[in-house]
């Protein structure tokens, strides 16, 4: 008897580990094969071209700049106007709250090209916001910049709008957590709102705007869907990515995928290493400036800020800008669809309608069921496989030494641009390697496990590490039931909502997710690569039709995500 | 200087309502508690004096001026909490020198100052340690270092010593009160705990359901318990229903179920009015024959100095009744009589005796 169950869970360990090698682990290091394999290549397309010489090099360095200058500021922007919102909805109670905690979620299951092209629309078309106002153009041109610092306008604000959700949903889970108690504290003795968040909150802030921060970082430095599409001619690295594999230049692509790899968990890294070996999670910030005159001006300063007044300026400043940000894009997209349906509204012709485009000659209607076809499919499947093999892991990394090694390898799939890791699914799956797939759904299908395990995985082990879950586990035990039982009837009940959560998100990323897609996909199109072709070849009225009925879908989908979320927390 | 004076403070959760029209005056050095069951809206009311929480209608007066539209940190009182509260990011020195610095001192000057009131708490010698590494009590001493320190003159007690074992308690409790006199210090201590109250307090204020029902020293609340509640929660009353039989210039005539008392105390009631009797344990005398109440002892409890027996008498009713003699046994047939003077009368409230009982034990 005991010895069929050794058996069994040898083989669970087994078969789950070596699932996770080869599915997960795999793919994400096979990158740091690249300079090897592809050494001549390199040298040839990066180094020493014969006609630029070593042209594609200063190119190389230039999207890397910009791409890690638009993401710097992304964050900074996030957390700037992440802190505030994730106050408002851990400390204050109003009827719109479930709104706007809606609206925050929105952006993390949008298809990003959707969302991509509904603020190109808005910001840059007479379509837009310019219509409102009525202007003859956009209120924005699509390379109207930032002054000083040169990045594009409506870039940034998709890409602060696109990671805004990963600053405001980890600082807003850390101060629920925060008894107030400690803020009452500091305000009878006598300290201002503004200096109690400083010296009382902001400690045991710290950690999670940084954890918060290090997602929105990744996120925006892998971004290709949306960045696609309203960088205008500007290049970021991920982008870039996909641009030299359309160009068959693999070397070259493979020598800035593994760059921006590298470089990504440079910065990460030590970080992380940090904050993590701080005692109790708690940042002591220098005290450089305390009791200094500096110190005493701050704290007058504060004071001057603290009235009641700039509080409620302040969070009517935030909830504008995140409803400018999030809402008004889908707002237009919506009302554009219908302006286009029959006919193009400004020339009037009916080649410009949404209808035409679909049944008409351009005959876009069947790409668009076969797309979604391809996207639900493959979203279905990987996530359905990524369920099954991130509950062993969840109980591999809980029970045994090595499970720390293992979560900590789970955390690189998060923060690989999702278009360096579809090269590397493409060069170890396909001809150039193994030679087992060629690119379609099912090299779709493993590159979306490679980021699906990931989170499935974080969001069952909240739940597992906050369910006492080993003492109901041995009270079974004691009660009769055989191992197997016990994960049945025990465990799997308590985690299915981590399990639920992970599963909703990892499905709506597969279906949005773009940069890795567009590499693997064959001549299997999922839908949200489809929008960008679509604005590509400039069939605007199609695009806008699919825009609007994948922001439908991850509508549907939030409110989903919404439903299985609340439910955890009874 | 620290004086308090709360007028007609009202506070509504919704449509629950936490205070109703709350009177309170404390003058300068004077340690009142305010007493209450759970729920009864104490806390709520120190958050408002505290300025934590916003009064719906009223006003608080702080040495006469109004600071009803004043943030916290500009009232000038401080606040200790139930579970200390101490930052737990921050030294126990860094702690009590936190009120100092924010409030623009120099932070040489501010630990200075800071170490003078830990040496009083004979804690000077932990003053580099964290907040988790100290003991239930020295945690104590450092919030109250931490509370006192800034110099305000009015002290707001969230149920102080609520975390702490019953038999450190009464003894910080001693040391608590000690420090607050010593330092001149206004206080106001919320608590439920009666024997707590009567230990500490000048005064107490007694709140039930958001108003206060009664407000008086020690003595006075025990001998002079204004209403039912009064009387049940602060008191080991025996309480019984009777409806007023007759009432005259000899005193009031109660019947209690075939059972009739006279009561020489002051109070207006009309003839066949139910009102509630109530009999403290040790006013009724016990003999082993005679006439009047009879009853038999059905049990009987140990405390210290006494005995406490539970009498039924003749028509149902049980009650209980102090002596200090052995010789009365389960199951003797006794006699009670009671000095009319000791015979307590309240109006009976709405839902009758068994709705106060209920609000007493904090059931409703």
């Amino acid at each position: 008897m005991g010895d069929t169950w050794k058996i069994l869970r040898i083989m669970v360990l087994t078969s789950t580990l070596l699932a996770f090698t080869i599915l997960v682990l795999l793919p994400t290091i096979f990158l740091a094969s690249f300079p090897l394999i592809y050494m001549d290549d390199i040298r040839y397309e990066v180094f020493e071209n014969p006609l630029i010489g070593d042209e594609n090099l200063r190119f190389i360095a230039e999207v890397l700049a910009f791409s890690f200058k638009l993401s710097a500021l992304t964050v900074l922007a996030d957390i700037l106007l992440g802190i505030p919102l994730a106050f408002i909805l851990a400390r204050s109670n109003f009827p719109g709250k479930l709104l706007l905690e809606t609206f925050v979620t929105l952006p993390l299951v949008i298809p990003t090209s959707g969302f991509g092209f509904a603020s190109l629309l808005t910001w840059t078309t007479i379509s837009g916001i310019g219509k409102w106002l009525n202007l003859n153009r956009g209120v924005l041109s699509i390379t109207s910049s930032l002054p000083f610092i040169d990045v594009p306008i409506v870039l940034f604000m998709v890409h602060v709008t696109l990671t805004l959700p990963y600053v405001v949903r980890t600082v807003q889970a850390k101060l629920v957590e925060i008894d107030t108690i400690y803020e009452d504290a500091s305000r009878t003795l006598g300290a201002n709102p503004l200096t109690t968040f400083r010296k009382i909150l902001m400690p045991e802030l710290l950690p999670a705007v940084f954890s918060g921060s290090v997602l929105a970082f990744a996120r925006s430095l892998g971004e290709t869907g949306a960045t696609m599409i309203v960088a205008g001619v500007r290049l970021t690295a991920a982008v870039a990515v996909v641009k030299w594999e359309f160009e068959f230049k693999l070397g070259a692509a493979a020598f800035l995928g593994l760059i921006l790899v590298i470089i990504t968990w440079l910065i990460i890294l030590p970080a992380e290493l940090l904050l993590t070996g701080v005692k109790g999670g708690v940042v002591k910030p220098p005290s450089l400036i305390s009791g200094k005159a500096l110190e005493r001006l701050l704290i007058k300063f504060e004071a001057k800020f603290s009235k009641r007044g700039f509080k409620n300026i302040l969070y009517g400043v935030c909830i504008a800008l995140l409803f400018i940000l999030t809402i008004m894009p889908i707002v237009v997209v919506v009302e554009s669809v219908i302006d286009y349906m029959f006919k193009d509204p400004y020339t009037g012709r009916v080649e410009g309608s949404v209808v035409y485009q679909l049944f008409g000659p351009p005959n876009y209607f069947p790409a668009i069921l076969r797309s979604t076809a391809v996207s639900f499919l493959s979203a279905f499947t990987s996530t359905y496989i990524s369920v099954f093999l991130s509950i062993p892991l969840v109980y591999i990394i809980d029970r045994y030494k090595f499970g720390r090694i293992l979560r900590a390898m789970l955390k690189i799939p998060l923060v690989v641009p999702s278009s360096a890791l579809g090269l590397s699914m493409l060069l170890l799956w396909g001809p150039k390697f193994l030679g087992l797939l060629t690119p379609g759904i099912w090299l779709i299908i493993l590159t979306q496990i490679v980021f699906s395990v990931p989170v499935i995985v974080e969001t069952t082990i909240a739940v597992y590490e906050g369910s006492n879950i080993q003492l109901y586990e041995g009270a079974a035990r004691t009660l009769g039931a055989n191992p197997y039982y016990v994960v049945e009837k025990i465990s799997l009940p308590i985690l299915k909502e981590g399990i639920i959560t992970g599963a909703i998100l990892s499905f709506t990323h597969s279906l949005g997710e773009t940069g890795a897609a567009m590499i693997v996909m064959g001549a299997d199109v999922p839908i949200s690569v489809l929008v960008v072709n679509m604005v590509e070849s400039l069939a605007i009225p199609a695009a806008l039709f699919t825009s609007t009925y994948l922001i439908a879908i991850s509508t549907i989908m939030v409110v989903v995500f919404r439903a299985a979320s609340r439910r955890r927390r009874i | 200087m620290g004086s308090l004076r709360l007028s007609n403070v009202s506070k509504k959760f919704g449509s629950l309502t936490a205070l109703k029209n709350v009177n309170l005056e404390i003058s300068d050095g004077e340690y009142v508690v305010l007493l209450g069951p759970t729920g009864a809206g104490k806390t709520t009311l120190l958050k408002i004096i505290a300025g934590l929480l916003k009064q719906d209608s009223g006003e608080i007066y702080i040495d006469g001026i109004r600071v009803d539209d004043y943030p916290p940190e500009e009232r000038n009182v401080s606040l200790f909490f139930q579970n200390f509260a101490l930052f737990p990011h921050m030294t126990v020195l860094e702690n009590v020198a936190f009120g100092l610095k924010v409030r623009g001192y120099d932070s040489r000057e501010a630990e200075s100052r800071a170490l003078e009131v830990l040496r009083l708490m004979h804690l000077d010698d932990r003053a580099y340690s964290y907040p988790r590494e100290l003991s239930g009590g020295m945690q104590q001493r450092v919030a109250l270092a931490r509370t006192i320190v800034t110099g305000a003159s009015i002290l707001l007690l969230d149920e102080p010593l609520s975390q702490l074992d019953a038999k450190i308690k009464s003894e910080l409790q001693y040391e608590l009160r000690d420090f607050v006199k010593k330092l001149g210090l206004t206080a106001l201590h919320v608590t439920n705990d009666v024997e707590e109250a009567l230990a500490l307090a000048d005064r107490i204020a007694i709140i039930n359901k958001g108003e206060v029902v009664q407000i008086g020293t020690p003595f006075e609340i025990l001998e002079e318990p204004e209403n039912v509640f009064v009387a049940g929660f602060m008191t080991d009353m025996n309480l019984m229903e009777g409806v007023v039989e007759e009432v005259s210039e000899n005193g009031i005539v109660i019947d209690i179920g075939n059972i009739k008392l006279r009561s020489s105390r002051k109070g207006s009631f009309k003839e066949g009015e139910i009102v509630i009797v109530g009999v403290k344990p040790k006013d009724f005398k016990i003999e082993e024959t005679g006439s009047g109440l009879t009853g038999k002892i059905e049990d009987s409890i140990f405390s210290f100095k006494y005995k406490r027996l539970i009498v039924c008498l003749d028509n149902g009713l049980r009650v209980q009744v102090k002596t200090d003699k052995d010789s009365f046994k389960n199951g003797m047939y006794v006699s009670l009589s009671i000095d009319p003077s000791k015979v307590y009368l309240f109006p009976c409230p709405k839902g009758g005796l068994r709705a106060a009982i209920a609000e007493i034990a904090g059931v409703s």
